[in-house]
């Protein structure tokens, strides 16, 4: 075999599958009639080509069909089955719902607060003026209420004494020095009584907060006010009888202290 | 549901076919199938599934392994026709993804699944498990002839034989290969010709 026999023999298939140029074809042609081993070459490929092209097809085994159950387009696939300007579109509002989103998300705030935790989204809101927590407003009444209650108790207290003291001067000639020494003592008792009984009205208010802060003050009033009345019932009945003997004085006096003294228990 | 559906299709498919010529009945065909019609999908696996089978047979010769395939071939096709481009023939992208899948299943299989003409398989133990073949007469030359050969490609590596395939069994031309497996043309000739001249070696002697 000649080295023009080996490059026409890589010819002979090109020239069965018309690979070749023309030129090629009628060089390999003329070499083919001249040599015989190239020749049985050609006839090598044409009986492998011969048999490659009777393998024919084999019958399918059965049909491949696509049924609908098992071909539910994908998103993908329907985002290309629509128009340009529907993608455009559609792609323009996801870009804005990311932007949104991106935007929401850089500002989102989760944080625990007392009575569970707070998620917010965006920008925190101004802060609300609110009016006083209804804790701050019961202080804020029992406080007024105190105050009120001590002025009143004060005044009372003032008048009580005033009165006391118009009766002790009104029967000052028909006391002796120690009934009038009782006397004042009993007033000063009196007087520190109203305040220590005002402290501790002020005290049972703060301390018992299931009872009603108008109920206690009405029963303070009202004790004052009997207490005023018996005062007065008692002064008036001394008045009158100016000229009881001291001893019934001592006694009447007694009297009204313990009875003072019981009311305000 | 099954029956009905594919009575209705292989009715409506031997009439519709011989209606308009068959490229321009083909594009009907994928433009419908872009839009999800199941039905026009399934007249482009009627006349596509034979060539598709018998290229997946003969590229993993294993029947039962090219039917699958060849299923897995139409399902892709049919979830990504919306990819494909009208400037190519449908043909040549269905057949990129028969070829693909082929390739990609022949290299996955271990190595001891590579046969050759020494073992001890023999051309009846290739034909069982090959399906019947036709009951004419002479059909035991043909089918003699048809595994011979289907042996003799077992020994080409799989680039060379999906050359060979699509050149003598699709009757592609060389362009059309080229775009098919994505290689230039000149690496398509080099295969073909290499593979040539192995089969020359193993068919030339043996008589049709």
């Amino acid at each position: 075999m000649t080295i023009d026999c080996s490059n026409f023999r890589n010819l002979i298939p090109r020239a069965l599958l018309s690979d070749l140029t023309r030129v090629e074809q009628e060089a390999l042609e003329a070499h083919l009639k001249d040599c015989a081993p190239c020749a049985q070459e050609r006839e090598l490929y044409l009986n492998t080509f011969s048999q490659l092209r009777s393998a024919d097809d084999a019958p399918v085994p059965r049909h491949f069909f696509i049924y609908p159950d098992e071909s539910r387009p994908t998103l993908r696939q329907l985002f290309g089955q629509l128009s340009l300007a529907w993608k455009g579109s559609l792609a323009a509002a996801f870009l804005a719902l990311a932007g949104l989103s991106a935007l929401a998300f850089t500002s989102m705030e989760i944080r625990s607060e007392p009575g569970g935790m707070v998620f917010r989204i965006g920008n925190a809101p101004e802060p609300v003026a609110v009016g006083p927590a209804p804790s701050i407003d019961l202080e804020a009444l029992k406080s007024e209420l105190t105050r009120l209650l001590e002025n009143r108790s004060r005044n009372d207290k003032l008048e009580i004494l005033q009165t006391l003291r118009a009766e002790m001067a009104r029967s000052e000639s028909a006391m002796t020095r120690k009934q009038r020494l009782v006397l004042e003592t009993a007033l000063s008792r009196l007087e520190s009584r109203v305040n220590n009984r005002i402290v501790d009205a002020a005290a049972s208010l703060e301390s018992a907060n299931q009872r009603s802060l108008g109920d206690m003050y009405r029963t303070l009033e009202t004790q004052r006010v009997q207490d005023l009345s018996s005062v007065n019932d008692r002064l008036n009945r001394i008045t009158v009888n100016g000229e009881i003997k001291s001893n019934q004085t001592d006694a009447i006096l007694e009297t009204l202290l313990q009875v003072a003294e019981l009311k305000l228990k | 549901m099954e029956e009905s559906f594919e009575s209705v299709l292989l009715t409506n498919s031997r009439i519709k076919p011989v209606d308009a010529p068959d490229q321009i009945q083909e594009i009907a065909w994928v433009a419908a199938s872009r839009g999800g019609d199941t039905l026009a999908f399934n007249r482009l696996v009627l006349k596509w599934e034979r060539p598709i089978y018998n290229l997946a047979l003969r590229m993993l010769q294993d029947p039962e392994e090219a039917a699958e395939s060849t299923q897995e071939v139409f399902l892709s096709a049919f979830k990504n026709i919306g990819r494909f481009r009208q400037e190519a023939r449908f043909s040549t992208w269905l057949y990129r993804i028969a070829m693909n899948q082929c390739i990609s299943r022949l290299r996955r299989r271990p190595a001891e699944t590579h046969y050759s003409l020494d073992d001890s398989r023999s051309d009846a133990s290739i034909g069982s498990r090959l399906p019947a073949s036709e009951s004419h007469e002479g059909a035991f030359l043909l089918e003699e002839t048809r595994n011979r050969v289907r042996l003799a490609l077992e020994h080409l590596p799989p680039e060379q034989r999906a050359v060979l395939e699509l050149k003598f069994f699709q009757d592609l031309t060389f362009e059309e290969i080229a775009s098919v497996i994505q290689v230039p043309l000149s690496t398509v000739k080099s295969r073909l010709y290499a593979a040539l001249e192995i089969l020359k070696v193993r068919l030339g002697r043996a008589s049709v």
